[in-house]
C-alpha cells in the first residue's frame, strides 16, 4: 500500500480505507459503464490489458533501464502461441494433426499461461543473451529490428508451411474459460446479467492486481535493487559483485513473461489475431505509456497504460460529434484526429511533465531530500564508530608485526600491461599481508590506476599472476573479482544516486545473498529473513562510518566527504578481503581528510586490509604500514614509509632530477 | 551464377544503400551531438517529398521548363522547407527537454514524428501520389546490368552532398565547432562555441540532406506517400548504427553497405533457403545483419570504442 499511498505510509487505517475505495470502483465500474454500452466496457478491459503490458515493460525500461523498442514482440508470441493452441488453424492445415486430434486443437488457457510465460520468457533470454552487452541505444536499435524480424515471419509463414496464415490472421479462438463457464457467455449472477466483456474486465482486472503485487515485490527485494543499481551504474554495479548481464537477462525475461501471458490473454479476449496488431507502433505506445507515466513508478506506469489507451479510443468516438458541434462541419477524420492529438499529448506531456506524469516520489523511492532552506544535519564531531565492527573479526595479531608466515592477503607477481605503445604496467608485484594499510602512490601517470583496475578486474592484464588469501583469482570480470573478495571505491565517487544511502549499502550485500525471483514473488519467509538481516546489517555499517543518519536520504544528496564514507560502507557491506580505496581524499578539504584518516585507521584496527591509492603523500605516509612507488610503470621502491621517503630513487620522481 | 543480375543487384543496392547513407547522416549528426534518437527524422524526409511534389505538380504545372530545372527548383524549395522545420522542432520539442531524463526527448520525437506523418495525411490526403517523372527513361547499360538516368542521379547527388560535407565537417570553422560540441558540448561552450547554434545547424544540416533524399526517393518510385519516411528511416537509422553511431563515415559505409545487403539478399534468398524464404523477407536483412555486426563489433563497424572508465 505504501507503494500506492506513500502519504498514508503512517496511517494504516487510511490506506486500507482508500484501497478498499478503489477496489470498490473498480469493481462498481463495468456494470455502471455498461449501461453506456458495451463499447466502452471493451475500452475498459483493452485498457487494462495494456496496464499488464506497460508493468511488464517498466521492468525492463523503468526497473533495469534497458531502452525495449520491441517489446510486442514477446505480446505477439504469447499471442500466437495460444493462437495455435487453442484454434482449429493448426488441424485444418496439418492433416496428421487432425488425424490424432479430429476436433481440433482445444488447449485451455490455462496450460497456456505457464507456457506462454516460459517460452516468452526464452524468447527474451535468446534475445538478450547475445545483445545485452550493448550500449543503450544499440540495444534499442536491435530490440526494435528483433521486433520486426518477429512480425516479417508472422506475416510470411503461411507459405510453404501454412504456420501462422500470414496477413489473413487466425481466428476461432478458444475463450477463456473459468470454472466451466465460457467467458464468451453471458453469466447470470446475483440476478445480474454479467455480459462477456464485462467477465474479461474482472478476469484482466485480477491478472493485473496480481502483476501489480509481483512488480511491487520485486522492486522491492534483492533483484530490484540489483535492477535499480544497473540502471543507476553499471560500473559500480559490477564492482558490487552484481553479474550485471545476468541481472539485465533477468529483467528482459520477467518482462517478456508478463508480455507473453498479455498476449495469450489478447488473444483469447478477440478471438482473432493477426500480424497487424503487433506492429511497431504497439511497442512505441507501450514505452511511450511508461515513460509518459513516470518510469519506474508502478502507479504512473498504470496511469500512462489507461490514459494512453483510453482517450485515442474516446476520441474515436467523440471526435465527429465534437467537430459538428463546434464547427457543424466535420473537418478532420476522426483517425487521423486521434493519432493528431495522441502525437501532440505526447508532445505536450513530456514537456511539461518531463519526469513524466507521476513520477516517482522525488525521483527516488521514498526519499526523503534534505528540506529546501533547512540546513542539513548538524556535522559536529562524527560518533565514534560502534565497539563491535559489523563485520568478522578477522582476529589476526598486531597486524604491523610483520609475521612472514601468515599468508598474505594480496599477491600479484609480474604484472604487465600495454596500452599500445606505452608499456603502463612492467613486471609490477605486491603482497599485502593481513590487517596492513598498504599505500600505492606514485607521480602522475606512473600507472597506479592501472595496477588498480587490473587486479580488480576492469582491464585484462597482459601477463601476471594473482592471489588472493592464498587461493588463485583470475581478475577477468569485475563482478567476479568482487565475489572473490575485493572491493573497491572510485576516484570520482559511483554511488547509485537516485537510491537512498542504505539502500546503497543493500546492494553490497548483493553478492553475499541468495534470494531470487521466486523469493521475491512468494514473499517467502527465508526472503524477509534475509531481507531483513541485510537492512539490519546496511545499516551498522552506516552507523560504523557514521552517517547511519542519513540511511533514507538519497545518496546524491549527500556531502561530498559523507558520499565517499558511504562508498566505503558499500564497499565493506560485500565483506571483502581487501577493500580497495581509489584516492579516496580527492577533492577532500582537511577536515574532511582527517575524519577519513581516523575512519581507515579504524576499519584497518578491526581486522580489514586495505589498498590505499593516493596522491597525498602526507595521507599515505602518515596512515600506511607499507607503500610501494610506481614511476612509469615500474615499481621503483617498496618498504615501510620512513623508508621509502628517504629513497632516492622516490625523491627524483617526485622532484625530478639533474638539478645541481 | 550469372555475373550480370549479379551486378544488377549490386548496383540497386547502391542506389538504395546511398538514399539510406544521405539519411542516416542526419541521425549519425544530432546523435552525435545530442546522443538522441530523432524518431522525426523520417518523417522531415516526407515532408521534402511533399514540398517537391506540390511544387513540381501544383506551381510549375503550367511552365514549360526541362525537367531538370524544375527538379533544381523542387530541391531548392524542400531543402529550407525542410531545415526550417527540423530548427522549429529541435527548438520547441526537444531543446527543453535537454537537461531532462534521457528517454524524455526521444518520446516527444516519436510525438513528433507521429504528428508530422498526421499532419502529412491531412494535408496531403492519405492516398499514394504520383511524382511525375523529370528525367529521360531510357535505361543507360552499364557493363551487362542497366540503370535509369534517376538512379545515375541519385548515386551522383549523393556523392556530391557526402564529399560536400565530408569538406563541411573536416575544413570549416562551423564543422570544427560541431565536432567539438559532440566530443563534449560543456568544454567546447567554455571554448567559445555556441552550442545552441551548433545544434541548430546541424539539424538544418541533417533535415537538408533528408529533404534531398526524400525527393530522390519520391522520383525513384514515382510515389510520395505521408508514411513514405518511416521504413527508410528505419533502416537509415539502423544504418547509422551498423556504421557506428555518431560516426559520419561510418553512417555513409553503413547506409552503402545495407542498400547492398538487402538488395543482393531480397535477390538470392529464395536461392539460399531453397525457396523456403522468399524475398518477402528482404526486411529482415537489415536487422539480421545488424544484430550479427553489433555481436562481433559492438560499437559498429567504424564506431570507436568507449572503454569503460573507472
Amino acid at each position: 500500500m505504501r507503494i500506492l499511498f506513500p502519504s498514508l505510509a503512517n496511517n494504516p487505517r487510511a490506506a486500507i480505507a482508500a484501497t478498499l475505495g478503489i477496489a470498490l470502483v473498480m469493481l462498481a465500474l463495468p456494470i455502471v459503464v455498461g449501461h453506456f454500452g458495451n463499447f466502452w466496457v471493451r475500452v475498459m478491459a483493452m485498457a487494462l490489458l495494456y496496464v499488464m503490458l506497460a508493468l511488464g515493460l517498466n521492468i525492463v525500461v523503468g526497473f533495469a533501464g534497458l531502452l525495449d523498442l520491441g517489446y510486442v514482440a514477446f505480446y505477439a508470441v504469447g499471442a500466437y502461441l495460444y493462437a495455435l493452441l487453442a484454434s482449429p488453424h493448426l488441424t485444418m492445415n496439418f492433416p496428421a494433426l487432425a488425424e490424432w486430434m479430429p476436433t481440433g486443437l482445444h488447449v485451455p488457457i490455462w496450460v497456456v499461461i505457464p507456457l506462454a510465460l516460459t517460452v516468452a520468457a526464452s524468447f527474451g533470454v535468446l534475445l538478450g543473451l547475445p545483445v545485452l552487452k550493448l550500449r543503450g541505444d544499440y540495444l534499442a536499435i536491435v530490440t526494435l529490428g528483433f521486433g520486426e524480424i518477429i512480425r516479417i515471419f508472422l506475416n510470411n509463414l503461411n507459405a510453404p508451411v501454412n504456420l501462422t496464415n500470414g496477413p489473413q490472421g487466425i481466428g476461432n479462438i478458444d475463450p477463456v474459460t473459468v470454472f466451466g463457464h465460457r467467458l464468451s457467455r453471458p453469466l447470470e449472477l446475483f440476478g445480474y446479467e454479467f455480459s462477456s466483456v464485462q467477465l474479461y474486465y474482472y478476469l484482466f482486472l485480477f491478472l493485473s492486481v496480481v502483476i501489480i503485487i509481483v512488480c511491487v515485490r520485486l522492486q522491492d527485494s534483492r533483484i530490484g535493487r540489483a535492477w535499480m543499481a544497473v540502471r543507476e551504474d553499471e560500473i559500480a554495479a559490477r564492482a558490487m559483485g552484481i553479474n550485471t548481464r545476468n541481472v539485465k537477462l533477468l529483467a528482459f525475461a520477467m518482462g517478456a513473461s508478463f508480455g507473453g501471458v498479455s498476449g495469450a490473454m489478447f488473444s483469447a479476449f478477440q478471438g482473432f489475431i493477426s500480424p497487424e496488431s503487433f506492429i511497431l507502433m504497439e511497442s512505441i505506445v507501450i514505452v511511450a505509456m511508461v515513460v509518459l507515466g513516470g518510469m519506474g513508478h508502478i502507479p504512473g506506469v498504470v496511469l500512462g497504460a489507461i490514459i494512453l489507451y483510453a482517450i485515442p479510443e474516446a476520441l474515436r468516438i467523440w471526435a465527429r460529434p465534437a467537430q459538428e458541434l463546434l464547427f457543424g462541419h466535420e473537418y478532420v477524420a476522426p483517425e487521423a484526429l486521434r493519432m493528431l492529438l495522441f502525437g501532440a499529448a505526447m508532445v505536450l506531456i513530456m514537456l511539461f511533465r518531463p519526469h513524466g506524469l507521476w513520477p516517482p516520489p522525488t525521483h527516488g523511492r521514498r526519499l526523503k531530500s534534505p528540506p529546501a532552506g533547512e540546513p542539513p544535519p548538524p556535522r559536529g564531531p562524527r560518533p565514534p564508530p560502534p565497539p563491535r565492527p559489523p563485520f568478522r573479526h578477522r582476529g589476526h595479531a598486531d597486524p604491523r608485526a610483520m609475521n612472514a608466515t601468515v599468508e598474505p592477503i594480496l599477491e600479484v607477481a609480474d604484472v604487465n600491461k600495454r596500452f599500445g605503445g606505452l608499456q603502463a604496467l612492467s613486471e609490477v608485484s605486491m603482497r599485502i599481508q593481513p590487517g596492513q594499510i598498504y599505500g600505492l602512490i606514485g607521480p602522475n601517470g606512473a600507472g597506479k590506476t592501472t595496477f588498480f583496475n587490473v587486479i580488480t578486474g576492469l582491464y585484462l592484464p597482459d601477463t601476471g599472476s594473482f592471489k588472493l588469501g592464498g587461493r588463485p583469482y583470475e581478475p577477468s570480470a569485475v563482478h567476479l573479482v568482487a565475489e572473490a573478495g575485493i572491493a573497491r571505491t572510485f576516484q570520482n565517487i559511483r554511488l547509485f544516486g537516485q537510491m537512498t544511502a542504505i539502500e546503497n549499502v543493500m546492494v553490497g550485500r548483493h553478492v553475499r545473498t541468495h534470494a531470487g525471483i521466486w523469493g521475491a514473488v512468494f514473499d517467502t519467509k527465508s526472503k524477509r529473513r534475509e531481507e531483513a538481516e541485510i537492512r539490519e546489517r546496511s545499516q551498522a555499517l552506516l552507523d560504523y562510518v557514521g552517517i547511519g543518519r542519513f540511511a533514507e536520504y538519497q545518496a546524491r544528496t549527500l556531502s561530498y566527504g559523507d558520499q565517499r564514507r558511504l562508498e566505503i560502507a558499500r564497499a565493506l557491506a560485500t565483506d571483502p578481503k581487501l577493500l580497495a580505496l581509489d584516492e579516496p581524499a580527492a577533492g577532500m578539504n582537511a577536515t574532511e581528510k582527517l575524519a577519513l584518516r581516523e575512519l581507515l585507521s579504524h576499519i584497518r584496527n578491526d581486522g580489514r586490509t586495505i589498498l590505499l591509492i593516493e596522491h597525498d603523500v602526507k595521507l599515505v605516509m602518515g596512515l600506511c604500514d607499507r607503500v610501494t612507488v610506481l614511476d612509469y610503470g615500474k615499481q621503483i621502491a617498496e618498504g615501510p614509509p620512513s623508508e621509502v621517503q628517504r629513497n632516492p630513487a622516490v625523491i627524483e620522481a617526485y622532484l625530478g632530477g639533474g638539478h645541481d | 551464377m550469372n555475373f550480370d543480375i549479379l551486378l544488377q543487384q549490386i548496383l540497386n543496392g547502391l542506389v538504395l544503400g546511398s538514399v539510406y547513407a544521405l539519411i542516416a547522416l542526419g541521425y549519425t549528426m544530432v546523435y552525435g551531438i545530442l546522443q538522441l534518437i530523432n524518431f522525426a527524422h523520417g518523417e522531415v524526409l516526407m515532408v521534402g517529398a511533399m514540398v517537391g511534389m506540390t511544387m513540381v505538380t501544383k506551381v510549375l504545372i503550367h511552365v514549360d521548363w526541362p525537367g531538370w530545372v524544375k527538379l533544381l527548383i523542387a530541391l531548392g524549395t524542400a531543402i529550407p522547407v525542410c531545415a526550417a522545420l527540423s530548427m522549429l522542432i529541435e527548438r520547441f520539442a526537444y531543446r527543453p527537454l535537454r537537461n531532462a531524463p534521457r528517454l524524455s526527448p526521444l518520446i516527444t520525437a516519436i510525438g513528433m514524428s507521429i504528428v508530422l506523418q498526421t499532419l502529412g495525411m491531412i494535408i496531403f490526403s492519405p492516398n499514394p501520389q504520383v511524382f511525375p517523372d523529370l528525367l529521360p527513361t531510357d535505361p543507360i547499360p552499364i557493363g551487362g546490368a542497366i540503370l535509369a538516368p534517376k538512379q545515375m542521379l541519385i548515386l551522383g547527388v549523393a556523392a556530391a552532398m557526402m564529399a560536400g560535407l565530408t569538406l563541411l565537417v573536416n575544413k570549416t570553422r562551423l564543422g570544427r565547432a560541431m565536432r567539438a560540441t559532440a566530443e563534449n558540448p560543456k568544454i567546447a561552450g567554455l571554448m567559445g562555441v555556441n552550442a545552441n547554434l551548433v545544434i541548430a545547424a546541424t539539424f538544418a544540416i541533417g533535415a537538408s540532406l533528408a529533404a534531398v533524399a526524400g525527393i530522390l526517393v519520391a522520383m525513384n518510385y514515382n510515389i510520395v506517400h505521408f508514411s513514405m519516411g518511416f521504413i527508410p528511416g528505419l533502416k537509415a537509422f539502423t544504418a547509422a548504427v551498423l556504421g557506428g553511431i555518431g560516426n559520419i563515415q561510418g553512417a555513409m559505409l553503413g547506409g552503402l553497405l545495407l542498400g547492398v545487403i538487402e538488395s543482393l539478399g531480397a535477390g538470392y534468398i529464395g536461392d539460399l533457403t531453397g525457396g523456403f524464404l522468399g524475398s518477402h523477407y528482404q526486411d529482415i536483412f537489415a536487422f539480421a545483419v545488424l544484430i550479427l555486426v553489433l555481436l562481433f563489433r559492438p560499437q559498429g563497424l567504424m564506431g570507436e570504442r568507449v572503454a569503460d572508465r573507472a
